[in-house]
């Protein structure tokens, strides 16, 4: 029971920290990225691959932050041009691409079959020790993370993103360099989703393409909107009442339902699908309406 | 040698650009009309094809049947989620009706998942030799699904140019509120069009589920060239759909045959990049397009 709640709050801490990241770029922002697995695969690749090339974990899993970070930077720049629902094409386009690279480029990545062995955070420590471990470090990345974005909300830098988020035209008559601020926010969230995406490959230890697939993109997106898009708080909130359903939705059966497990799974999807379009038609601002007096 | 296997190429590439064609147009008019990118529109065609698969196999109807349930049954959903969902939120930022499509895909993506599975299936067709011209072979299905998007393109745009219906459409979408105080019926024009969009996906799905194989991701295959192809004719333009389809269609193939089979959405990425960096409004359309 124990380990279970461990591996639950850690998947959910990551899950929190891709939820920040989405916050900044498209709460803060009104960046529709629709790519954000690809951040957090590259992120998983990178601090995966240098740990077995023997580079110690907290240099991987800097490299990690930085590198999908800079991937994320051509991204930024080709927003320049393009109206909003382009850009969410686009990056569904470039996290598709992404993965095909992983599936192919097997000389680097070891293709479909993933990579195993990859160096666990706190090795040397027994397996309930180190999943608290691992709870305690991801709890300060958290805590880092949020005390950032909250202070760069604050600051001038946020106030113009929200500018830029409500109105682009009038912060463009203000002289503000849209598509720097734009890029910038969309490259610091990337950066932040290759660190959750290190502390997922260190923690499970094996990484594959198939883990990356778009779901995980919808997963997080449902959080921050669930959460008020804009709140940091909220999207909290929200990735917990996510956790809480995806866990949740495994016990369905002990209802009476007799499902498959990949009945189950899509059940959980279509159930996600559904959320959202509630969420549009009723409650565009998020069920807790936190993120409203701060814009 | 190599001119065959280039000219053998290109001509898989125009039919896989048929039904990129057959997608796009629908997804090119909804952005036209009511001004968004509706993600859920490729899992329309994905719906077609399994609910074709449950006609055909296990109700044993005729497959031309089968396909034509597939197509109205798409178009019903297409129009009732044009109906229920996106109509209410008309007054919304586009980025709010393309969360609530993301959220229509995933429904329906997962319906088919949960009904049908996730392993491949096929239709129950029979295996045809393919026709010979000289040194080149033609599949017979690669004809079909040709002339199926060739005639559809013909009487579309017989339709949009020629009849009360089609002058309707444009005017809605040139100036909605002008269309409205000179006594068009907007709200059924739109409804008509959604349906029409929806069934032309489903016609699409069919075709792709002929040609290849049918998993509930048959249609998310479809995005990115339907949306390049949407972008590279220019938004709205039924001719340069067509054509901008039928470009993607053929360098996603010369990329699968030349680079790697799965490179065929890096290679239509790239277009989709560079066309929105050099020719945003397309390679075909100019802004007045619509006109």
């Amino acid at each position: 029971m124990i380990s279970y709640l461990i591996a639950i709050a850690i998947i959910g801490l990551i899950y929190i920290l891709l939820g920040l990241a989405l916050n900044l770029q498209w709460g803060q922002t009104g960046l529709i990225n629709f790519g954000h697995v690809a951040s957090f695969a590259i992120g998983a690749y990178t601090s995966g691959l240098l740990s077995l090339a023997g580079w110690p974990l907290p240099v991987t899993i800097a490299a990690a932050a930085i590198v999908a970070g800079l991937a994320a930077w051509p991204l930024g720049r080709l927003t320049v041009t393009l109206k909003e629902d382009y850009l969410a094409i686009i990056a569904i386009g470039f996290s598709e691409v992404v993965r095909s690279i992983i599936e192919n480029e097997s000389w680097l990545t070891r293709g479909p079959s993933g990579i195993p062995g990859i160096p666990s955070l706190f090795a040397d420590l027994p397996a309930t020790e180190r999943g608290f471990a691992i709870v305690v470090v991801l709890l300060i990345a958290c805590a880092i993370v949020l005390v950032l974005l909250e202070r760069l909300i604050r600051a001038p830098f946020g106030r113009t993103l929200r500018a830029i988020r409500d109105n682009e035209m009038a912060a463009q008559a203000l002289a503000k360099d849209i598509v720097g601020f734009k890029t910038r926010s969309l490259v610091l969230g990337a950066g932040i989703a290759g660190l959750a995406g290190a502390f997922y490959a260190h923690y499970l230890t094996f990484i594959s393409p198939e883990q990356f697939t778009p779901e995980v993109t919808f997963n997080v997106w449902i959080a921050v909107i669930v959460g008020g898009s804009g709140s940091n708080l909220g999207t909290i909130i929200g990735t917990i009442l996510l956790i809480i359903f995806l866990e949740g939705s495994r016990f369905l059966n002990d209802f009476g339902l007799a499902l498959d497990g990949s009945q189950l799974g899509a059940l959980r999807f279509m159930l996600i699908g559904v959320a959202l379009v509630l969420c549009m038609l009723f409650r565009p601002n998020g069920i807790i309406q936190a993120g409203k007096g701060r814009s | 040698m190599s001119l065959r296997l280039f000219i053998q190429t290109i001509i898989d590439g125009i039919s896989t650009g048929a039904i990129v064609a057959l997608v796009a147009v629908g997804l090119s008019l909804v952005f036209r009309i009511s001004r968004f990118v509706n993600v859920a529109h490729v899992d329309l065609a994905t719906v077609g094809a399994y609910v074709t698969l449950l006609c055909a196999t296990s109700l044993a109807l005729p497959f031309g049947v089968a396909a034509a349930i597939g197509i109205v049954v798409v178009a019903v959903i297409g129009y009732l989620s044009y109906a229920l969902i996106y109509r209410r939120l008309r007054h919304e930022r586009a980025i709010t009706l393309i969360i609530a499509s993301v959220g229509v895909a995933f429904f329906l993506r997962y319906l088919v998942t949960f009904i049908w599975g996730s392993n491949q299936l096929a239709f129950d067709v029979p295996l045809l030799r393919a026709y010979r011209f000289g040194d080149f072979r033609i599949s017979p299905y690669d004809l079909l699904i040709i002339a199926t998007a060739l005639a559809v393109f013909l009487v579309l745009h017989l339709v949009l140019r020629y009849s009360a219906f089609g002058r309707s459409l444009r005017a809605v979408s040139d100036n909605p509120s002008l269309a409205r105080v000179a006594g068009v019926p907007t709200e059924r024009v739109i409804g008509i069009m959604w349906f029409i969009g929806a069934g032309l996906a489903g016609v699409g799905g069919i075709l792709l589920g002929i040609k290849a194989v049918l998993t509930p991701y048959l249609g998310w295959q479809l995005l990115l060239p339907a949306f390049a192809a949407v972008i590279l004719g220019g938004v709205g333009s039924v001719g340069g759909t067509l054509a901008g389809a039928l470009l993607i269609g053929i360098v996603g193939e010369i990329a699968a045959v030349y680079w790697l089979p799965t490179y065929r959405i890096a290679a239509v990425f790239g277009v989709i990049v560079v066309v929105l960096l050099l020719r945003p409004q397309g390679l075909f359309g100019t802004k007045a397009v619509a006109k």
